[in-house]
């Protein structure tokens, strides 16, 4: 994937997530938080300090459309620096060769769902906390948190599904 | 010197991540107290087109629920009308021409709005060249909304009925005892009625409203009682009201004028000076 293609799913994911992404809200409780997707398929071998500046203007651009300055960018900040030990945390057999990236078509769909899946978490739980700043309804606020993530990692799952295909051995 | 410089090289990413947690603390921590709301708003300024482009999308889909909600905002409006130009027939009443009615309207469209966060905020595509400023109430046909809390020059934010900082003054019509109206961050259709004194008039399904508020009219409805909470330390009771306006919905509201408040306001001071 091309720099091109990146700073292209930069925009499109933020627009994604400022204008789609508020009208599914099932119950009106659940708003997918798709964007985090971004920070996701950054190679593995980007510079660990890029991913960190990328987690944060991914997030706080998201903020200037939604909500309070930093919410975003705080939780997937998080993520983003959290993404290398995720990754050398989640007990695998593959091995990561220089081609492959972090998509779906390339790791084992086991690997990659715990993948998506505690980064997304991590995320909501902490978006969700900021956002209360208080654990008076923490249940209610984990929960809320879970049932985000659920539809999160789905729409993520489509996403990779539809727009991305396997990386070519060069 | 060398190694320190290769040991910063080697973990510049965890400085960099420690740096911007702290300036994005700085920002929430700002932008938590009302007063700092400016940033916020300044970046509406850019923003608010492409969440225009939203509501507008929004609009067209639930134009068959706004079109019901204003037949019935003129059916009553019908009734308040005749019904007054029945009464100025019966009774001949000398009327200032140079006093203003005590509340005025403007018509807003709802850019941006959230419910389920714990402290949610509305943006409305008014602001200051409109005449709006803070602390003005903001009701939907409905019922009440929100109030003003900032203010930019086209756009304006709104702490909702949904926010922890959200407390007005209500009463049960049937039985005229009066309490606080707050929200627990629990349920986006229901809110808290605090600090009631008695319960023995009140029934599930009685009507809440608007009670001695400078930024609502009188009487404004807010919702139904749906649950007596007899459970509560202090010797007060506590209702649960279940809102008319579903919060997820609201796209038309009203803001309200008070064109008295500061005239009210310096007579409240000058008793307070004495």
């Amino acid at each position: 994937m091309s720099r091109f293609m990146y700073v292209l799913s930069f925009f499109l994911l933020l627009l994604f997530q400022v204008l789609v992404s508020k009208s599914i809200a099932l119950w009106g409780i659940v708003t997918p938080m798709a964007y985090i997707l971004f920070i996701l398929i950054l190679p593995f071998q980007m510079p660990k300090w890029q991913v960190v500046v990328l987690g944060f203007v991914m997030g706080i651009s998201v903020d200037l459309f939604t909500g309070i300055m930093g919410q975003h960018a705080a939780a997937s900040l998080l993520i983003a620096f959290l993404r290398t030990i995720i990754v050398s945390v989640i007990p695998t057999n593959i091995k990561f060769e220089d081609h492959l990236r972090p998509i779906l078509w390339d790791m084992h769909f086991v690997w990659y769902f715990q993948y998506v899946l505690y980064l997304t978490l991590i995320h909501h739980v902490t978006f969700f906390l900021l956002d209360s700043m208080s654990v008076i309804n923490l249940f209610i606020i984990l929960g809320i948190s879970l049932l985000n993530t659920v539809f999160t990692v789905l729409l993520i799952f489509v996403f990779q599904v539809i727009f991305f295909k396997p990386s070519s051995r060069y | 010197m060398r190694n320190l410089y290769e040991f910063i090289i080697k973990y510049i990413h965890v400085f960099l991540f420690i740096f911007l947690e702290i300036t994005c603390f700085v920002f929430i921590y700002k932008s938590s107290s009302y007063r700092q709301w400016a940033f916020n708003v300044s970046s509406k300024e850019i923003t608010g087109p492409v969440l225009k482009l939203r509501s507008t999308y929004r609009e067209y889909i639930q134009l068959k629920k706004i079109n019901e909600n204003l037949l019935e905002e003129n059916r009553k409006l019908l009734c308040v009308s005749y019904n007054r130009e029945l009464q100025l027939l019966q009774t001949i009443t000398v009327l200032d021409s140079t006093a203003k009615p005590m509340y005025e309207y403007q018509k807003a469209d709802v850019v941006e709005n959230t419910i389920n966060l714990q402290n949610n905020y509305i943006v409305l595509d008014k602001g200051k060249k409109d005449g709006i400023t803070a602390d003005m109430g903001v009701i939907s046909p409905l019922g009440i909304v929100g109030v003003v809390k900032d203010v930019s020059h086209n756009y304006s934010i709104v702490l909702s009925v949904l926010h922890k900082n959200f407390s007005i003054s209500a009463k049960v019509n049937t039985s005229n005892v009066s309490g606080i109206l707050v929200w627990n961050g629990k349920n986006h259709t229901k809110a808290q009625l605090k600090h009631i004194s008695s319960i023995d008039n009140i029934q599930i399904g009685d009507t809440v409203s608007i009670q001695h508020s400078l930024i609502f009219p009188e009487s404004y409805p807010i919702g139904t009682v749906d649950y007596i909470n007899k459970q509560v330390k202090g010797g007060y009771f506590e209702l649960d009201v279940v809102l008319f306006e579903k919060m997820d919905r609201i796209n038309k509201v009203w803001i309200v004028k008070n064109n008295y408040t500061a005239e009210i306001t310096k007579l409240k001071n000058s008793v307070e000076d004495e």
